[in-house]
């Protein structure tokens, strides 16, 4: 490329600096509300994929694959019937099976869920990248009054290690039917997961049953009955038969989900919410670029006359063309930087935010191909919009050039 | 054309498009090597129409213009810019430079353009940078080492003049180019510029309609007694 005209394009835009910067600044915005929508889009999509890893089937009473998923993973609704502790039994008992976990549900504290279960929780559990679940205070729970909470819980209602609490039936912030006479007392606080799991409180199944009906002398701490369970199979082949056994279970009616189906298919119901915000970005992205070419056009009515000179000294169209397209091709590089790096400013601090006012851990926030692809379009998009205004110069007859010099 | 003619038009008939029942008709007017001509004319006679012409903006519909020996009315519009580019120097009435370019900048701008004019002007970047002070400092200009949109008016014509000269071209064309000057700068700026041509040889095409420095050049014509406006 001649040197000449990228010099020339170089200093034509540090001389307009203040429509330069105003397109500039378009493009950045554009660029990093695009970056930006998109990593939030992104990150809540692979965080609720994530949301449970490693456990190849959740089994819960006789009812739709997505209740399932929705009260036994998301803590979303009740579940109308409860899987007998016997069935629980001889499924984690079953040869091909590896382990099984099992979850009862139906208390609260102050609006956070109460989660029944035992040790297998801690040692099965798996979120995001097949991470398991860990302390960042104190211990599991280990007594039937001990209760560990998740991170949001803790920070949310500023507990610590030692704090007394109380469960309450059902799902209310304050609710008439405390357990007040057998308050639980904090042992440990789970490290964030952005998970459903932070928005937990956990408790052993034996504390759960004693606040609802102690066991006499000699009775067993077992429950009659959990409201649902994990599973983790032996061997992944083994997982579509197992289903189906557990499907079609004649002692008792049971509902088993392939989690990751049942995820993607509860994401599907929540696309069209993707997809405008996927229409927002192209929006955002589409009006950046109407600024681009307007301000473009708007700057070049006041350059007739530096046309004209280059016209005059021998400048052909083209390299009229090919000045404009350089002068753009710098500007939206430059507004892509600048909007990229705005971007990631911006989910870096608003990330802490997001975490502790909405669960919300963006994962893959880092910079990806999308980024790659934003720069490529920007590029593309502007080039062309570039060619609007090159062309308009390049047709401006130098007849017209030599006038306006005039 | 005769051999020691830097410019000739002949028998020349031109129409603007867009529907001008208006034809432009210009019989004869040649220009020799290093002489110099005042064109004069009232506005509307089509003085701009003439350089336009010369310049190889505007392609005759009829007749012959030979620019430094290359047929203008023949060649396609890249081959026209660089005819432009290598032999003709132009000076606009005003705005002549671009704001953000030093004056040494805007002199040198005409050799990225044209390798004639460069290798002309020297044979290294410093050569040609002191052919450009040195172009500024005959036209009492200097070295100057800001901005070009910071001169007065009169420096920047000159500038202009400066970079209308540089890399030797064989004509130079000017369109009113003291428009904007008062009398004292006026003939000032005709005094250089005519200078500047007859030490570099080349000749010079003023279009104007003030006859005041008619004394100045070597010729003048007035458009009106070689040219005419038809009805097609």
């Amino acid at each position: 490329m001649n040197t000449a005209l990228v010099s020339l394009a170089i200093k034509g835009l540090l001389a307009r600096k203040a429509p330069v910067l105003l397109s500039l600044v378009a493009i950045a915005l554009s660029v990093g509300l695009m970056v930006t929508t998109e990593k939030v889009r992104g990150g809540v999509r692979a965080g609720f994929e994530n949301t449970i890893t490693s456990t190849d089937l959740v089994v819960g009473a006789r009812t739709g694959p997505l209740s399932v998923v929705l009260y036994s993973v998301f803590r979303i609704g009740d579940p109308l019937q409860s899987v007998s502790w016997e069935t629980f039994e001889l499924v984690s008992n079953h040869r091909d099976v590896a382990w099984a976990v099992p979850l009862s549900l139906g208390d609260s504290h102050r609006g956070y869920r109460v989660l029944g279960t035992d040790d297998r929780y801690l040692e099965h559990y798996r979120y995001g990248e097949d991470q398991p679940l860990s302390l960042s205070q104190g211990a599991w729970f280990s007594d039937t009054k001990d209760a560990v909470l998740g991170a949001e819980v803790a920070r949310a209602l500023g507990y610590e290690i030692g704090t007394p609490i109380v469960l309450s039936h059902g799902l209310v912030s304050v609710s008439f039917a405390d357990h007040a006479d057998d308050p639980f007392t904090v042992v440990g606080v789970l490290a964030p997961t952005g998970t459903p799991v932070d928005r937990t409180v956990h408790v052993s199944l034996a504390g759960m049953e004693a606040i609802h009906s102690a066991p006499g002398p000699g009775e067993s701490a077992d429950p009659d009955a959990i409201t649902a369970f994990l599973v983790g199979m032996k061997s992944r082949p083994l997982v579509l038969r197992f289903q189906r056994i557990l499907n079609t279970y004649q002692e008792e009616p049971l509902t088993a989900v392939i989690p990751g189906v049942a995820l993607s298919r509860l994401w599907s119901v929540i696309s069209p919410v993707e997809a405008i915000l996927r229409g927002i970005t192209v929006l955002v992205f589409l009006v950046g670029m109407i600024g681009l070419s307007t301000t473009l056009l708007a700057s070049l009515v006041g350059r007739r006359r530096e046309i004209a000179v280059l016209r005059a000294v021998g400048a052909k169209p083209l390299d009229l063309l090919t000045i404009l397209i350089i002068e753009t091709a710098l500007t939206s590089v430059g507004g892509v930087m600048l909007g990229l790096v705005m971007a990631y400013a911006s989910l870096f601090t608003l990330g802490p935010w997001l975490r502790t006012s909405f669960g919300l851990v963006l994962q893959n926030a880092g910079p990806s191909a999308f980024d790659a692809g934003v720069l490529a379009a920007v590029l593309a998009v502007g080039l062309i919009v570039g060619l609007i205004p090159g062309l308009a110069a390049y047709r401006q007859g130098l007849n017209e050039s030599l006038s306006s010099g005039g | 054309m005769a051999a020691d003619h830097v410019c000739s038009m002949d028998k020349v008939r031109f129409a603007y498009e867009g529907g001008s029942t208006e034809q432009f008709v210009l019989d004869h007017l040649a220009l020799a090597k290093g002489e110099t001509v005042l064109l004069s004319g009232e506005s509307g006679f089509g003085k701009s129409t003439v350089l336009g012409l010369v310049c190889g903006v505007l392609v005759p519909d009829e007749g012959s213009i030979i620019v430094a020996d290359k047929a203008m009315s023949t060649l396609s519009g890249n081959k026209r810019d660089q005819v432009r580019a290598d032999h003709i120097g132009y000076i606009f009435q005003r705005a002549n430079l671009l704001p953000y370019l030093s004056p040494v900048e805007n002199v040198l701008l005409t050799g990225q353009f044209s390798k004639r004019r460069r290798t002309a002007a020297g044979a290294s970047v410093e050569e040609r940078k002191a052919s450009a002070e040195a172009l500024l400092d005959r036209l009492g200009v200097g070295s100057i080492d800001r901005q070009s949109s910071t001169l007065s008016v009169g420096q920047q014509q000159r500038v202009a003049a400066a970079r209308a000269f540089y890399g030797r071209p064989d004509l130079l064309v000017a369109d009113e180019p003291t428009a904007a000057l008062d009398q004292g700068n006026r003939d000032k700026f005709f005094a250089l510029l005519l200078d500047e041509a007859r030490r570099n040889e080349a000749g010079v095409l003023v279009v104007s309609h003030d006859t005041g420095v008619t004394s100045l050049f070597d010729r003048h014509i007035e458009l009106g007694s070689i040219s005419r406006w038809e009805m097609s």
